[in-house]
């Protein structure tokens, strides 16, 4: 059995969008083991959905975990996603908003490279910046309902490394993850008065999900296996993703947290500090 | 003999189309580009009698040069119809100013008022926004790269804010519009320059005197309307953007209000561009 390290995740609330897979999947298996309730939400996969469901009660028994299948792309999903999460926990703690999409939907097929912006199907531009940047907008917005009445809430979304965001071949997952970011300073400040601190976290580099297409390796990675990888594991995200959901991180808004910094043989205080980047009074993006 | 921009060769016959272009910054470039010789088309989204008023002034100064449609560069089918209009008109499009844009007017919401929230944005007012500025720049781009990169010959101009402006609160989803926009820019500029396709980003400097500045902002933020800049503002370097004279300037952000009119008009132009970044840093 798993001794829970961080009290204040004790029957904590945490709502995971793309939660049955990926960086989503890997932070609610920890969040559960430390003694978390959790919904978990996802827009496609609906047979990872149930899949996380049953792992999930094999891992800490029935009541405390949800599955919603939800598009964050559609504001009543969205909506429901919230007030179902109510109707069975009673709250909500924390939101981390993980669901995106991203160049593995418009990667040209058994291609190392990627294509250029004036290639991208209209459609799979409108679906990116749908989901990663009106997505996590109106799952924010709906669990801002309940956390400012309780004047308590952590919001963090995930985003991707600075250099990742200007590479080519990929501008649209690049603009968007850019537009979120540009969102969050000014949202940080807006809802700072509230008690609901709203921060980034990154891993640091490509990481071994699905998210990490077969076909993007090969070009932009390297191996995807063995010591020669690049790609960093995939759970590279957990430490800093769950310490953001404790009681530790209270107040600290307005930040990007990249998870490789994480050093596990330091006191996790320390880990953390090592993760947070510094603030600039105002983006510099060209 | 100097280059003066304003008579640039370049600029005779110049194939236009300029979003937005009924008015505010949109229209002072096109006027000024139909005096300098260019066959300019305006674009605008909603509102057809602001059209008519702009091809009635256009056709004083120069006649059948300015082609007007009501297109929104939100939909895929009225951007091809926007390319394919002019390209019959006027041949093919050898300069994109991506102007139209969507503020916070959309959301019924006034710059540094109270009540400016993120989670008071409705649903509808951040779709426009993210619809108008970030696909909206997409899907112009796109529709008249193919043609640029296969004559070899082209330059898309994205209209961008301040950087202040883009974090300040109650204003997230015109600041990250256009934080993805220039985000975007910056890769563009990577794929098309083996094309020599230009493609950089102009902004004013400051708030600016157009419709874009409500009443309500003018108010809350900006104090008096005459401490706004002037909307020509955004002419000088957009001229010179769009002359040869900036031929190879590609990736930039062009900040306008640097420009000084007593300087020799390459020199001015310097001036407005800021120093490159190796990556962004937005937080």
């Amino acid at each position: 059995m798993v001794v829970p390290i961080y009290e204040t995740l004790i029957d904590r609330v945490v709502i995971i969008t793309g939660g049955s897979r990926g960086f989503g999947w890997y932070i609610a298996k920890k969040l559960l083991q430390e003694g978390a309730k959790v919904t978990l939400t996802a827009a496609r996969s609906l047979e990872e959905l149930d899949r996380a469901q049953t792992q999930a009660e094999d891992l800490v028994g029935p009541g405390r975990c949800i599955t919603i299948q939800a598009d964050v792309r559609k504001w009543e999903d969205c909506e429901r996603t919230v007030q179902q999460t109510l109707h069975t926990f009673g709250k909500i703690d924390v939101l981390i908003n993980n669901a995106g999409r991203g160049p593995g939907e418009f990667w040209p097929k058994n291609s190392q490279d990627p294509i250029p912006f004036w290639s991208i199907p209209v459609n799979d531009w409108r679906s990116i910046i749908d989901t990663n940047v009106t997505g996590v907008f109106q799952m924010t917005k709906a669990a801002m309902v309940p956390m400012r009445e309780r004047k308590f809430g952590k919001i963090f979304s995930i985003s991707t490394s600075l250099v990742t965001m200007v590479r080519t071949g990929i501008s649209a997952y690049g603009a968007s993850k850019a537009g979120l970011e540009t969102a969050h300073v000014g949202w940080a400040r807006e809802a700072k008065e509230f008690g609901i601190d709203i921060n980034i976290l990154l891993p640091g580099g490509p990481s071994d999900t699905v998210f990490v297409t077969r076909d993007m390796v090969p070009g932009v990675i390297g191996e995807r296996v063995g010591q020669d990888s690049a790609l960093l594991p995939g759970d590279v995200i957990v430490p800093a993703a769950v310490y953001m959901c404790t009681d530790a991180v209270n107040g600290l808004t307005g930040r990007r947290v990249i998870a490789k910094f994480w050093d596990n043989d330091l006191p996790a205080a320390d880990a953390f500090a090592k993760c947070i980047q510094p603030v600039h009074e105002h983006p510099e993006i060209m | 003999m100097l280059e003066n921009m304003y008579h640039h060769p370049s600029l005779k016959e110049r194939v236009v189309i300029i979003t937005g272009g009924g008015r505010g910054f949109g229209w002072e470039i096109g006027k000024k580009l139909l005096e300098a010789g260019a066959k300019v088309t305006l674009t605008a989204s909603r509102n057809p009698a602001e059209l008519e008023k702009v091809k009635k002034i256009a056709d004083e100064i120069s006649p059948g040069n300015c082609l007007t449609l009501l297109a929104d560069v939100g939909k895929w089918e009225d951007c091809e119809r926007t390319i394919a209009d002019t390209v019959t008109a006027f041949g093919p499009v050898d300069v994109l100013i991506n102007n139209a844009a969507r503020g916070s007017q959309e959301y019924n919401m006034s710059l540094g008022a109270d009540g400016d929230r993120f989670w008071e944005v409705g649903v509808e007012g951040w779709e426009s926004i993210m619809r108008t500025n970030i696909n909206g720049v997409f899907l112009m781009s796109k529709a008249c790269a193919s043609l640029m990169i296969e004559r070899k010959i082209g330059k898309i101009i994205n209209l961008s804010t301040n950087l202040t402006t883009m974090v300040r609160a109650g204003l997230s989803p015109y600041g990250a519009s256009k934080g993805a926009i220039e985000t975007a820019t910056v890769a563009w500029a990577k794929e098309l320059e083996e094309y020599d396709v230009d493609i950089n980003v102009l902004l004013p400097g400051g708030a600016a005197d157009t419709g874009f500045i409500t009443q309500s902002m003018v108010e809350g933020e900006v104090g008096q309307r005459d401490s706004l800049m002037p909307a020509d503002v955004i002419v000088p370097p957009a001229i010179y953007l769009a002359t040869d004279m900036s031929n190879g300037v590609t990736g930039r952000r062009i900040v306008a209000n640097l420009w000084e009119d007593d300087l020799l008009q390459a020199e001015a132009f310097k001036k407005c561009l800021q120093t490159q970044h190796e990556h962004p840093e937005i937080m």
